[in-house]
């Protein structure tokens, strides 16, 4: 390892994975990695090589893992949404008047799932439970 | 679908301040959220796919995170990531719901080890570059989906998020909820697994056998 500028190229290595992912945002450090990658052969060889790598990378799994969600997942995320928005509806419509109510009914209701299936031969279940997950934060 | 697509942009959704947000009707959510929301949804299977490796339960994870998403909709702020937001509602359902039963190994993180950090660094580094990458640029899309399937779950998501959907370290630490050190460590393990197991499914097909060499070595082999 040698030191060209301010830097070691031992130094320089961790900063090239930093600045081929845009990471290095002072731009004073970003051109301290430029000039010493300009007079050091090995760490402008080992920029390049990264930076190739990464871009290869992203290619191939930028063409590969594009996936289109199937049209039958949109139907059950607007009819999910509609149901939802109207069970909210109606229990404003009902403890409406009774503001504390409302907060409190509201916590409840987070708790609420529904699960929607489709049997082979067309008959639909709505399945209504209500889980502990809506306690937890985010 | 029936939704309009729009740009994105930091105003997407603004103009609306949280008071407003806590008292507006069920009906006006639903349509806030429908249209700054569910455009996401080929994003989100995205995601749920390398998650779950399976269609059927991708399509479950993503209506669950969804139904989280509607319900905690109000705290969300109008103006801040809201793909990003929908991604680590998405992170927390799936690691509460559908890993709970599940056993894994638990992958230690560490610190970013020099020896890593150079092997990362400088694994591509010879003459065989452009001929490997003209081979792993033209595996089949099943492959290399079925590559990144074989990492392990911590290093696959930080790949994907930062390789497919372009986030930052910090975007992806807030989705996973890891420190930036543990993404930019698992980040950089994960695409050297990555390039592994694409070199093996190259072998595989008899397209590859200078490159596994060459991907498993830290200073490469020249012929």
């Amino acid at each position: 390892m040698s030191t060209h500028g301010h830097q070691s190229c031992e130094e320089i290595l961790v900063a090239i994975l930093l600045y081929t992912d845009n990471e290095i945002v002072d731009s004073s450090e970003r051109l301290s990695l430029e000039s010493h990658c300009e007079q050091c052969p090995g760490c402008q060889a080992n920029l390049q090589a990264h930076q190739e790598s990464v871009r290869l990378i992203k290619q191939i799994l930028g063409g590969a893992c594009r996936e289109e969600a199937p049209a039958s997942l949109h139907e059950r995320l607007i009819a999910q949404i509609e149901w939802q928005a109207a069970q909210m509806q109606a229990q404003e419509s009902t403890f409406g008047p009774f503001a504390g109510f409302t907060q409190s009914f509201s916590q409840s209701f987070t708790q609420t799932i529904m699960q929607r299936s489709i049997s082979p031969d067309g008959e639909i279940t709505i399945e209504i439970s209500h889980t502990e997950e809506f306690r937890e934060g985010f | 679908m029936a939704v309009a697509l729009r740009p994105m942009s930091s105003n997407v959704g603004s103009g609306i301040e949280l008071a407003d947000r806590a008292s507006e009707s069920p009906r006006e959510r639903k349509e806030r959220f429908e249209r700054d929301a569910l455009i996401f949804t080929s994003a989100l299977y995205g995601a749920a796919l390398r998650y779950t490796k399976n269609p059927q339960d991708a399509e479950d994870l993503v209506q669950d995170t969804y139904a989280k998403a509607f319900n905690s909709f109000h705290q969300f702020e109008p103006g801040t990531n809201l793909k990003a937001w929908l991604y680590r509602i998405l992170t927390t359902t799936f690691i509460n719901t559908y890993r709970k039963d599940q056993r894994r190994p638990q992958i230690s993180d560490g610190e970013v080890e020099d020896w890593q950090i150079f092997e990362a660094a400088s694994h591509t580094s010879d003459q065989g570059k452009s001929a490997e990458d003209v081979v792993l640029e033209n595996l089949p899309d099943g492959d290399v989906k079925e590559a990144l399937a074989s990492i392990p779950e911590d290093f696959r998501m930080v790949v994907y998020y930062a390789d497919v959907e372009g986030y930052s370290y910090k975007e992806i630490a807030e989705i996973i909820g890891a420190p930036t050190g543990t993404v930019m460590s698992r980040l950089h393990r994960g695409r050297k697994l990555l390039r592994v197991a694409l070199a093996d499914y190259a072998k595989s097909r008899g397209i590859g056998s200078a490159i596994v060499t060459n991907a498993a070595s830290p200073e490469g082999v020249k012929p």
